[in-house]
This record gives structure tokens, sequence and C-alpha cells, in this order.
């Protein structure tokens, strides 16, 4: 829990209060006992030998206020543990997404988004539990099983002995047990992750598993998947079985060991053992019953949370980039980029992906990048962003390196479209106002003209107000495409970055959103990852990339003659030229 | 009422295999509560004869009837719980089988109007909530039953007059447990809602994590954030109270019933009408009804909510078969693969027709290729020759023959497909090849992968044709995993071939291989190619030109470069580009 020992800190008194509440709920527990030993031994002998009811009422009244008093001590402390834990969650959860906006690239390429997202979810909750009960419940095992001890060696130091030679073999029995489950249930939650999996895999791929008549094959397949979920569930739940009789038996023998041996104590006259006694044991048997049925559970409740906190720990011990040194540059931009001998691999330690670049990008000039795939032509423009930090050379923007720059304002200035376009599930005018969501309806509404999206907008029922994104509406690639444009271009950005944003429409799109592009080029620094020569043919210079270096950095006309690889791609694109799509669209190119 | 009816007439067919497991099984639970019943009585008799009137083999007697009724109870608690989760987890296992073998037997329309996260939930969130009521529920609905009726009599038999006590405690519990508890459950939810909404921004902040950074949101994010979590924090703090407020009630009675117990038991043995040992069992019998209560309650709120699932699952699993099979249909040995569509009518929905009449014929091993634009029919020409759907009206037939009348699997085991975007199943590239065949060996994979001309590119992969791909091949660009399902047709040697082309634009050294592998598949094939490369639809036999789901012209190119239409027309804008 160290990690979080400063909001915890922040807590402490709330605690401490949750906590006193508990150990008075306890005393009231003891007292009860107690209370009725005391009725049977000295009230109800004298009822029948003349003696008043006064002494009944009160002891009867006093064990009734008892009971209500611990109810409302109840209330208080569940209160108090439950607003605790949620408002450590509130701040830990709260602490955790900022440090996440603020993580670099190289964190997400490692890092799966389901897997973050269970730490954000599952370990926050874990952790909730560990302090909305699992504090409690960890207490009390230990106040209520040594207090009880205590309470039965002070009354009758032989039975309370007998009585606790079975603790250990409980202890024993829970550790054996919870060990088990926890790893049976483990094992339950893979099984049945593989089954979602499985089937999610089969209801994307139905209309190929149909096509090729695969089904028995598929439902084949499912049996053993399905088979290996119920052993291992089988198994889980046999555990909780096993378990469920034997915590029952060894209480049952408790009352067995104190009937008997205490009875006879009574019998044979030894260690002043009285009836009230007896019974008072076996009211105090009934109190250890809840630690040594919530220690099970207790237990896992523990190891979970520590796992969770040290999975959150981890995220939250990463340096962001708040933390680098940032510069306060906040000049009007001008857009002249230069790359300096600049070298790059991925933090992974993977080999170099960029080698020794060395080029010049004039302000308004648009200039693009030609590459197979794996030449590092992503890797290049993620470093103007600064998503990356080069391992050598230097970038600089209108003179200045990038590290001189204030990042935000950088990233602020920068207008990115990406290959595929990231919609979020809000309203079409809230995404396009992402970049600049104090834009006014009229700036977002030029926007969306200028990408020419608008008038597609206009068709929906809900217009500008129409949800996108997952749960929303279904658009097609290039509506998609032309919403991220009208992003970019409300950003107004100096510096124009276009990461391969039409390879994945059809060529008949792609020849329909270019005069957007070249619009939202126009008068801007822009550097544009392509494949099309169509495309590339929007740039002013054009910037080949073979296996991290720059090959050549020339015009079409000219590469045409100087590349190789630039040739035989028009070659093959010439020969192979798509057209399908292009057939009905009716004009020309 | 009628849907408890209609929900059980159709659930408990699936427990009717284990009837006499059950029967056991609520046998050992009758055991059980007798046992767990009897064991405070003996006591109670063991206080009352043996220890009060210092009688010691009457201590000794009782003592061993407490060891035998613990011996009995262990026992029958350990099978009743050990046949209670074998049924369980048999049960759901046959309605998870039975839930995915009727979505693949279903046809493709079903699948048009059910996305598969609709799906998805049903064979899992649904099938769960059953598992829970099966866990929880199956021994619940009569022990527990009986042990309240077992507690409560036991009582009465003991001391009637004590047992009035009962009146006040019993009502007080049944409102704590049914009631108070119900309205939590309903709280529970509404919070359960705006949980659901702090961890939904949060996923699609990190999956849109580029965009965020890339236009400097971050701050504002937080900000939201903060918002919705704030939100739902101050929900719980209105919700936890109501959960404090129960666990109160539940002590305060447990602790007050007892006081009552004393109190009134005290009075009476002031009359002499009860002893001191039917006191103290009195004083454990009323903290023990409150279990048994919650789990009926429990039971009850599970058992509404598996209606609920249980009705989706039975729709699924009653879901009638939109495109299915004649009796007795015929299931060729072979077909020759020549396809013939004659006036062919069809729409998805009634009234909005796609194709308008489409007649045309490709004999076997001749190459068609079909070019149109979105929404001009060309996709669901090709699903009417897998039989995806059936036609509305004219005639479609295969080697002369409706294809009505064929088995629709012995007619899709002699043709392949290849979807615009393939699918790739998560396991080896081999695996991925042989998907359409599993029991081809390694060396026909690797005969096909040579003829197709990407041996090489496979065995430069990190482990060859052993390397693992992700679901949707994540890992592999769609260049090669159009390959790898070109491979995957190949090896199936179908008599018909239909690809959908992609339109996407690959790098040209991947596009030079894709275009030479696509002409070694369509070899000898009668092919259907949705098309958008020039190359491939020069080398088509016949081309079809659809527009708003008619066939406008048809030919080869040269002959529809001559006839000076609208394919012509384009051709020559492409040339003086």
């Amino acid at each position: 829990m160290r990690p979080f020992s400063s909001i915890i800190a922040r807590y402490k008194k709330e605690m401490a209060i949750a906590i006193a509440f508990m150990v008075l709920i306890d005393i009231l527990a003891y007292a009860i006992p107690l209370l009725i030993r005391y009725v049977t031994d000295e009230v109800y002998p004298q009822l029948g030998s003349g003696g008043g009811l006064e002494p009944l009422f009160l002891f009867g009244g006093i064990i009734v206020a008892a009971g209500v008093v611990r109810g409302g001590m109840v209330h208080l402390m569940i209160r108090s543990f439950w607003y605790l834990a949620e408002t450590v969650v509130r701040d830990i959860r709260n602490a955790l997404f900022e440090k996440l906006q603020h993580l670099p690239a190289q964190f997400y390429d490692t890092a799966r988004t389901g897997d973050l997202m269970s730490r954000v979810s599952a370990d926050v909750q874990m952790l909730r539990n560990f302090f909305a009960f699992g504090i409690e419940h960890r207490i009390r095992v230990a106040l209520i099983t040594l207090t009880v001890l205590a309470l039965m060696i002070w009354q009758n130091w032989r039975l309370a002995l007998v009585v606790y030679s079975i603790i250990p073999v409980i202890l024993y029995l829970v550790i054996y047990f919870s060990t088990r489950m926890s790893r049976a249930t483990i094992n339950k939650h893979r099984r049945t992750g593989d089954l979602s999996s499985f089937l999610q895999e089969n209801l994307y791929g139905i209309r190929i598993v149909k096509a090729l008549a695969m089904e028995d094959r598929q439902i084949e397949a499912f049996a053993d998947v399905n088979q290996s979920v119920k052993d291992a569930s089988t198994e889980a739940a046999d555990l909780q079985a096993r378990m469920n009789p034997v915590l029952i038996l060894t209480n049952t023998l408790g009352s067995l060991i104190i009937v008997l041996y205490g009875g006879w104590q009574i019998v044979s006259g030894t260690g002043d053992m009285t009836l009230g006694t007896l019974l008072g044991f076996m009211s105090y048997l009934a109190i250890i019953g809840f630690p040594v049925y919530i220690l099970a559970f207790n237990t896992s409740t523990m190891s979970l949370a520590s796992g969770a906190t040290a999975r959150i720990h981890q995220v939250l011990s990463q340096s962001d980039q708040r933390q680098r040194d940032n510069g306060h540059r906040r000049d009007r931009i001008r857009g002249e980029l230069a790359f300096r001998s600049v070298g790059f691999s991925y933090p992974d330690g993977g080999a170099p992906v960029l080698k020794d670049i060395d080029f010049t990008i004039e302000p308004g000039e648009r200039v693009a990048i030609f590459g197979l795939t794996g030449s590092g032509k992503s890797s290049l423009i993620s470093l103007i962003p600064r998503f990356y930090e080069p391992d050598s050379g230097i970038i600089s923007l209108d003179g200045g390196p990038l590290a001189e720059w204030d990042l935000e304002y950088l990233r602020s200035r920068i207008g990115m479209v990406l290959q595929e376009s990231f919609l979020f599930s809000m309203s079409i005018l809230d995404n396009i106002a992402y970049g600049r969501p104090d834009a006014c309806r009229e700036e977002i509404v030029e926007a969306a003209k200028a990408a020419r999206i608008h008038d597609y907008i206009m068709t929906l029922p809900e217009g500008y107000e129409s949800t996108v994104g997952e749960f929303g509406l279904g658009l097609s690639g290039g509506q998609k495409q032309r919403i991220a444009i009208a992003r970019a271009i409300l950003k107004d950005p100096s510096i124009l970055i276009l990461d391969d944003c039409t390879s994945s429409l059809d060529s008949r799109t792609e020849q329909e959103i270019q005069a957007e592009l070249r619009d939202l080029m126009a008068g801007r620094t822009t550097v544009i990852i392509a494949q099309r020569i169509s495309t590339l043919r929007l740039a002013d210079r054009i910037i080949v990339l073979r296996d991290g270096r720059v090959d050549h950095m020339d015009s079409h006309e000219a590469l045409l003659t100087k590349s190789r690889l630039y040739r035989s791609a028009y070659q093959i694109q010439s020969n192979y030229g798509s057209i399908g799509e292009d057939v009905m669209s009716g004009g020309p190119a | 009422m009628s849907e408890i009816r209609s929900f059980l007439r159709k659930f408990l067919p699936y427990l009717a295999p284990y009837r006499r497991d059950i029967i056991v099984m609520y046998a050992a639970a009758i055991l059980n509560v007798a046992a767990l019943i009897s064991i405070p009585i003996l006591i109670q008799r063991a206080i009352d004869f043996g220890i009060v009137p210092r009688d010691t083999s009457m201590l000794l007697n009782m003592a061993g009837f407490v060891a035998a009724a613990a011996a009995l109870q262990f026992i029958s608690f350990r099978t009743q719980g050990r046949i209670m989760m074998r049924v369980g987890n048999r049960v759901l296992f046959d309605l998870r089988r039975d839930l995915f073998g009727s979505i693949q037997r279903l046809s493709v329309p079903f699948f048009d109007a059910n996305k598969s996260g609709k799906l998805m939930t049903r064979v899992t969130s649904d099938v769960q909530v059953l598992e829970e009521l099966l866990m929880a529920g199956l021994d619940t609905v009569l022990v527990d039953v009986m042990m309240i009726f077992g507690l409560i009599s036991a009582m009465i038999i003991l001391n009637a007059r004590l047992s009035l006590v009962l009146l006040l405690v019993v009502p007080l519990l049944a409102l704590i447990v049914f009631v108070l508890r119900n309205r939590i459950m309903d709280a529970a939810s509404g919070i359960q809602k705006k949980l659901s909404g702090v961890n939904s921004y949060l996923n699609e902040s990190l999956s849109g994590i580029r965009v965020v950074q890339a236009f400097a949101r971050e701050r504002r994010n937080i900000r939201e954030f903060q918002r919705i979590n704030g939100e739902y924090y101050d929900n719980s703090r209105r919700f936890y109270p109501l959960h404090a407020i129960f666990w109160q009630a539940v002590a305060t009675l447990n602790t007050v019933s007892q006081g009552l117990v004393i109190l009134v038991g005290g009075l009476l043995l002031y009359r002499d009408l009860i002893t001191i040992g039917v006191i103290v069992a009195f004083l454990s019998y009323v903290t023990r009804l409150f279990q048994p209560m919650q789990k009926i309650s429990n039971m009850l709120n599970q058992f509404s909510r598996a209606i609920v699932s249980g009705r989706r699952i039975f729709e699924i699993l009653e879901e009638p078969v939109a495109v299915p099979d004649k009796e007795n249909a015929f299931e060729p040995p072979a077909i020759r693969g020549e396809v013939e569509f004659t006036d062919v009518h069809f729409s998805y929905h009634p009234g909005e027709p796609v194709l308008k009449g489409v007649s045309f014929l490709v004999n076997p091993g001749q190459m068609c290729a079909i070019v149109g634009h979105t929404g001009s029919g060309k996709s669901t020409t090709i699903h009417l020759i897998n039989r995806f759907y059936d036609i509305d009206s004219g005639h479609l037939k295969i080697d002369g023959r409706d294809i009505r009348d064929y088995s629709q699997r012995s007619l899709r085991s002699r043709m392949a497909t290849v979807m615009q975007d393939p699918q790739i199943f998560s396991g080896s590239v081999a695996e991925n090849i042989r998907f359409g065949r599993p029991e081809a060996g390694i060396d026909q994979v690797r005969q096909v992968a040579r003829t197709l001309g990407i041996e090489e590119m496979i065995d430069g992969f990190p482990r060859g044709f052993d390397t693992e791909v992700g679901q949707n091949g994540g890992n592999i660009s769609l260049g090669q995993r159009q390959l790898l399902a070109f491979a995957r047709a190949m090896l199936r040697n179908p008599s018909i071939l239909i690809l959908d082309e992609a339109s996407a634009y690959l790098d040209s050294e991947t596009e030079a291989m894709v275009q030479k592998a696509l002409g070694v598949l369509m070899e000898g094939r009668t092919s259907f190619v949705i098309a958008h490369r020039l190359s491939t639809i020069r080398n088509a036999d016949q081309i079809l030109v659809l527009e708003d789901g008619h066939i406008v012209e048809r030919g080869n190119h040269e002959e529809l470069i001559g006839a000076e239409g609208t394919y012509a027309s384009y051709i020559r804008t492409l040339e003086t580009h």
C-alpha cells in the first residue's frame, strides 16, 4: 500500500473514526454473551425461588438496548469505510487518468488498451474493496480471535485452550482452500476469456465460415473450448462446495467440545465451571464463526488488492512528458522545419529505423514522403510533434530546436490527419471542434464546408448533433476522413501532417478528397505520406525514403529519371492502375 | 406469470437428463437441513438431561448423537454441493453448445440484422446470468424454504409460548430482506451504469490517445474525466447510506431478538413453563433465520433476471433458418461451374429492389468481372451465387440446376470466397491457409503457397508458416492478408471462385505480387471478381457493367471499348491522363 500512503494520509482521520466504530461494535458483541451468562447464572435461578422480575427486565432491557446501539454503530462504520473507499478510489482514478493522458507514445506502443482498461477499472475496484471491507475484515479477524481467546481464558482457561486447539486446523484449511480457489478462479477467467475470443472471431468472420461451409468444424472447435470452460468452472465450484461443509463441521465440533468437556467439568465439579460459563462459550463460538467464515474471502481480497496496487503503481510511476525538459517558446510559427543528421530507433531496442536524415522544408512548402512498407515514413513524421525523441541529431523549427518550444503550444499548432481517423463517441460538432473546443458554431460549419462534408451532415436527421464513434452513426471511411480533415482545418495549423490518410480509401473516394487536401495544404508547411502517385503529385518535392535513409528529395519529374524505386512504382501503377469504382464515377481524375 | 411458465417450459428440458442427480441432491439437502436443525436440539438435551442433573452417561450419549449428526450434516452437505455444481456446469455446457450450434446454423440475413456484439452478449452474459441462477438457486429453492420452516417448527415444538416471539421477528426480517434489499439492488444497478460511463470514457480516451495528444486535448479531457468520476462518486455517496441501513437493521434485529428470547424466556421460566436448555436452543435458532431468507431473496432476484436472459437465449435457439435446405437436397459429387442468372430480382427489404432483372451466363472456367459503383448491386450478385440469400424471382442455376435444389453445404464446399477485407483468424499462418480444408498437410499448404508465388514471403516471417498471426491479422499487412486468403481459397481447389478485390491501394511491391497470384488462382476456374484494377478487368472473359440493379453493358475489354459506352469513355479518360 506504500505508493498510496500520501492518499491514505489525507484521510487519516476518516480511517481512525471508522476503526473506532468497528472496535465499539465488537466490544458490544462480546458484552452480549457476558450479559447472557449473567442472566442464566444469576437472574434465572432467582426467578423460581421467589425473586422479583425486576432484574430480568433490567438485563433483558440492557440486551435489547445494546442491540439498538450496536445497529447504529454498524451503520456508522459501514458508512465511514465505504465513503473512505470511494473517496480514495476517486482520487486514484483521477491520478491514473491524468497520468495516462500525459504518457508518451512509446508507452502506448507496448501497452495494450485492454490491459490499461483493466488497470483503471478492475484494479481500482480491487482497491476499493480493500478500503471498503478488506481493512475492516482483516482487523476484525485478528481482534475478535484474540479478544475471544482472552475472554475465554479469563473465564475458564482449560476449556479455552481445548476450544482454541481447533484454530490451527481451521487456519490450515482456510489457507489450503483459498490458495487453490484463487488459482482455480484465475484459470476459469482465462478459459472464459478464450471462449469469448473464439466466439468473437467466429461471429466477426461468420460470412467466411458460411462461404467455406466450415460450420461443423467450428462447432467441433467450440466444443473443445466449451469443455475446458466447463472443467475449469467445475473445479472452482467444487472447491467452494468442499470448503463450506468443512467450515460448518469445525464449528459443530467446537460446540461438541464445549458441551462435552465443559459439561464434564460441571458434572465433576472441576475448575468452577458453571452452566452460564458454558452458554457463554457457546455464544463466543458463534462470534468466532465470523472471522473463520470471512478469512478465506479476506485472504483473497488482500492478495488481489496487493497485486492491483503493484500494477497501478507501475503506471503511476512512469515518467511522463511533462517531467521532461520542456521549453517555453511560443512565438508565431513560420513553418521552417529542418532535420539535421537525425537518427532514431524505437525504445524497445530494435535496429535503427532512421539513419542520418538531413533535409530542410521551407515555410509553406509541401513535401511528400514515399517509400515501401517499413522504410521509416511513419517514424519520421512522429518525431515532429515529439511523440518520440530522436537518438541523435537535431530537429528544429524556425531555427530553434523542438525542445525549446512549449510542447502543448507546439502540438496545438500542428494539424494531423491519421491513416485511420479516430472519431470519438460525441456529436459531429464536438468531433470537429476537438482541437479547438472554444470554436463557435459558424467556424465549425465553415470547416465542415471546406472539408466538403457539410452537405452530408445536413442530410442527417440530427445534423451536427448526430453522435458518431463506437456507439453512434456508422460512417464510411471517406466520411470519417473528411471529418478528420475538418478537424484539422478548424485548428488552422501552421504545420500540417498527413499520415497516409488516403490509402485505406478506394481510389474514387481518394480522388474526391484530393481537392479538400489541396485546399487544406495551401500556405502551410505540409508533410504528407502517400502511396499513390496521384497523391504524391500534390507535393512540391518528394522524399524517397529507403531503409531509413533519404534516397532522393526532388520533384516528381526529376524523380522519374533519378530514382529507380520511384520509376518502377509509377510503372506498376500505370499498368495495374486501379479503376473499377472510377469507371462509374464518370468524371476525370 | 406466463413468462415464468414459458421460461420453465423451455429451460426444464435442460435439467431433465440429470433428473436422477437432482433427486439425489434434494434427498441429501433434506438430510442436511434435518441434521442442522437437530444439532441445537441435541445440545439442549445434553444440557437439560446431562449437565444439569449431572448425568454423565446421558451427556456422553447426547454428545455421541451430536457427533453423528455433525458427520451426517457434513456428508449430506458435501453431496448436495457436489451434485449441484456438477449438474449446473453440465447444463451450462449444453446450453452454450446448443446456442453456438444454432448460431452456426442460421443464415446470413440473421447476421445482417444482429450485430456480432449483441450475439456475443447472448452467449457470454446471458448464459452467465443463468449460471448464477443454477449455482446459487438450484438447491436454494427447496433447501432454504425447508430450513425456514424447519427452524420455525422446531421452535414451536420446543416451546409454543416462547415461539410467539417469532411473530415479531419474522415479519421484520422479511421486510428487511425482501423490501429493503430490493431497493438496494435497484439503486446499485443505477450506480453500475454510472460506473460503466466512467469506464467507457476512459476506454475511448485510450483508444484515441494519438488524436488526444496530437490535438493537445489532455488538460481538457482530464477535467472532463474528473467531472464524470465525481458524478459517480456523488451518486455512490447517496447509495451507501442505504446499504448501511440494511446491515444496521440486520444487526439490530439479531441482537434484539436474542434479548426478546431472554426476556420472554425468563418470564416463562418464572412460571415454570420452560427449561434453560430450551431458551439456549432458541437463542441459537432466532439468529439463524436471516441467512436462508437472504438466500431466497437473492434467488428470486436471480430468477427474474434469468427469465429476461432466458427469453433472449431461447429466441436464438428458436430462430427459424431464413435460407433453408430442401428436404433430400442434391449433393453433387462435383460441379463443372456453369452459372446462369435469368431475370433475377432481389431485394433485402420489401419495396427496395437491389437487382432488377439481371441475366447472364458464365461458362465453366470463364472469368467474369463485375464493375459498377457502390450500390449498383455488385456485392449482392456474388452473395446470391454463394446463396447467402434466396432470390425473389427469376432463375439462378448452377450446372443447369436450380441453386435451391442443392444442399448449401455441398455447394459451398465446391466454391471458395475471398472477401475484400480478408478475415484472418488467430492461429498460425499455416492454420489460416488450411482453414477451409483442415485435413490438408503442411506439404499441400506449402505447395499452394509455392504455386501462388508467396512461399518465400511466408518463409520470411519470423517463424515461417508457424508464425502466429493475431486476430484480424493485426501483425501483417493488408496485402499479406489478402495473399493468405488467396492461398486459403486455392487449397480448396474450388470449381467456382468468388473474389471481392481490395479497393485500397497497397505498396507497389505487394501490388505486383497480388496481381500475379490472382492470375494463378483464377486459372481454370469459373471466377467472379468485383474488380478495382484495370489489369484484372482486362483479363476477364466477360465484363458485366452494373448500374442501379441492371446490367447496362457486357462483353470483353475490346468489345466494350468498341461499343463506345460508359466503359469506353472512362478508359479513354484514363489513357489521356
